[in-house]
């Protein structure tokens, strides 16, 4: 049973991983198809150059897109690199505003490819906690996964987190139109629950498809 | 009775050889990332080629809708993740529905079983993004030599290329 329970969290373990490398690789191109577009522009302009010249303003708004681009990658690595930490050690210490907006950013297109939209309702003042922040993330994408699979285009998902009596809440909830067919999410609620219990966290499900996690506060290491 | 049909093929394939040399192959860009798609249309545009650029799938397929088998573009270069209708979905109906124009996908997608599902869908090309603008070239020429031949085929009642 133990032994199962290990293998289907390695399996979403490593689903959510894949999932977050694809995604991320996907805009990574993108943002360098780009760069490689504004730049191979300026290239014509000069070799090719004839009736298609452009005035200073223009080549300037071309730099400035490269520029862009070049920004946008690089907060994408950021993220992509600090999540690839948090499994560095099985607990650590960390914000959970942090986390979740590493993840919201690293899982925000999977929702704009289903034109489902993802707004982040982040609390103030909520302490550091001690525990295992991939963990916590797996078990938020799993709830994301679900609501992006049962919600239709043009839905809402908001992700928020609150200080709440002695834990953090991280809720989860839908807003739109239920999907026709809803497909499965990637794990299931026993699952969830098992691995939220064994970080001492709970889950609580509300009839219009929210969920909140709670986690309770736990000294950091340090502290 | 062969006479006609040579001369026939021969009218096709000089008329083939005089529209290859147009300068106005037409292309229809479609991906969501409006940057991209607006300055790769500047460099194939900077190539003499006619291009327009929608920025998803259902705009593709209303721009296709309703014009004349002449307008249509030679060669349309489609993204493969785009929100609400995905590439492929957009491929199936082009294959459908225009089946005359040629498609390459341009993605930053690297999945084979996509590729392999356009494959088997009909997909002309499927590159992957960053794309050289030589490499993008060459393959819409390609695409526009193929589809005259197709053209030329369907005259003279010859479907071996289909």
């Amino acid at each position: 049973m133990e032994q199962n329970r290990e293998k289907d969290l390695r399996v979403a373990q490593t689903t959510f991983v894949g999932r977050i490398i694809a995604s991320f690789t996907h805009e990574l191109r993108n943002y360098l198809a780009i760069i490689g577009e504004s730049a191979g522009l300026q290239q014509d302009m000069i070799s090719l150059g004839g009736k298609s010249k452009l005035d200073a303003s223009e080549y300037l708004k071309f730099l400035k897109d490269i520029e862009a681009e070049v920004r946008r990658a690089l907060k994408l690595i950021t993220y992509l690199n600090r999540y690839a930490h948090r499994m560095d050690f099985e607990t650590s210490d960390f914000s959970v505003n942090e986390a979740m907006e590493e993840l919201a950013a690293l899982v925000s297109r999977l929702a704009y490819l289903k034109k489902i939209s993802l707004e982040r309702e982040f609390g103030p003042d909520i302490p550091i906690i001690h525990t295992s922040p991939a963990l916590i993330q797996l078990v938020v994408y799993c709830l994301f996964d679900q609501m992006l699979k049962s919600m239709s285009r043009n839905s809402t998902i908001t992700l928020k987190t609150e200080a709440v009596s002695g834990a953090v809440a991280i809720s989860l909830t839908p807003r739109g139109t239920p999907a026709e067919a809803a497909e499965e999410g990637m794990c299931s609620g026993t699952e969830l629950e098992q691995v939220l219990q064994s970080i001492g966290g709970t889950m609580t499900r509300q009839s219009d498809g929210a969920a909140t996690v709670q986690l309770p506060f736990t000294k950091p290491a340090g502290g | 009775m062969a006479a006609t049909r040579v001369h026939q093929r021969l009218a096709e394939r000089r008329q083939s050889e005089s529209v290859s040399t147009r300068k106005d192959i037409k292309v229809l860009l479609v991906d969501d990332e409006q940057a991209f798609v607006d300055t790769l249309a500047m460099r194939l545009r900077m190539r003499n080629l006619e291009v327009d650029t929608v920025y998803d799938g259902s705009q593709a397929l209303a721009f296709l809708m309703d014009l004349p088998v002449e307008d249509e573009p030679d060669a349309m270069v489609l993204d493969l993740k785009m929100p609400d209708m995905s590439g492929l979905e957009v491929l199936r109906r082009v294959k459908k529905y225009y089946p005359r124009v040629e498609v390459i996908m341009l993605t930053g997608h690297g999945s084979d079983s996509d590729a392999d599902e356009a494959q088997r869908v009909g997909v002309f090309d499927f590159l992957k993004k960053p794309v050289d603008i030589d490499t993008l070239m060459g393959r819409i020429r390609e695409a526009h030599r193929v589809k005259l031949e197709k053209a030329a085929a369907r005259v003279s009642g010859d479907d071996s290329t289909t």
